[in-house]
């Protein structure tokens, strides 16, 4: 199987999107981005608010964000924030203050299969493009 | 608080088609991310 066929199959589906792009107009679009990207673990609870979002790369890193804010008993929220940098050779979690670890294992396919899955919803789901079918061959 | 190496990210087996068997390597996660970046960037309008 290659994970990245359904891509091939985007390439052509899409067409040129050139827009002007300000600040808050990316801004608004990262936002729509990372509140589907926050629905596809599943149902999430009233209490808390998810997102997972493409934040950016450098020439030999991506970088993916997962948040949560998640309200507590009392009113007050409790907030996760959790930043993926993913190289050729390894991937780097940082955790609000907490020391980087290196991701490795389960952690390391969910990752890919968020990343896959982001893929796949967000550009039919935000922008309207992508393929009526997805193909994995 | 949970994060994101716990079990809620289980269900995505069922829904993605496009998981692969067994553990990625690095490398296969960096190409695929940089392959969804890629396309992300461009319908952002940042490409």
């Amino acid at each position: 199987m290659n994970p990245l066929g359904f891509f091939k199959y985007f390439k052509i589906a899409k067409t040129s999107i050139s827009k002007p792009n300000t600040q808050s107009s990316l801004r608004a679009k990262v936002h729509a981005e990372a509140q589907i990207g926050g629905k596809l673990f599943g149902p999430v609870p009233a209490h808390i608010k998810r997102e997972f979002f493409y934040l950016g790369r450098t020439q030999d890193h991506t970088v993916w964000v997962w948040h949560e804010r998640i309200k507590n008993t009392r009113g007050s929220e409790n907030i996760l924030t959790t930043r993926y940098e993913v190289f050729a050779d390894k991937v780097i979690k940082s955790q609000n203050n907490l020391p980087h670890e290196l991701v490795a294992g389960a952690e390391l396919k969910h990752l890919y299969q968020a990343i896959a899955t982001y893929g796949k919803h967000v550009p039919k789901q935000v922008y309207g493009y992508g393929p009526a079918r997805v193909s994995t061959v | 608080m949970k994060s994101p190496e716990s079990s809620r990210f289980d269900h995505l087996e069922d829904r993605d088609p496009t998981v692969i068997e067994g553990v990625p390597t690095e490398a296969q996660l960096a190409e695929l991310s940089f392959a969804v970046a890629s396309v992300i960037e461009e319908l952002r309008g940042q490409r």
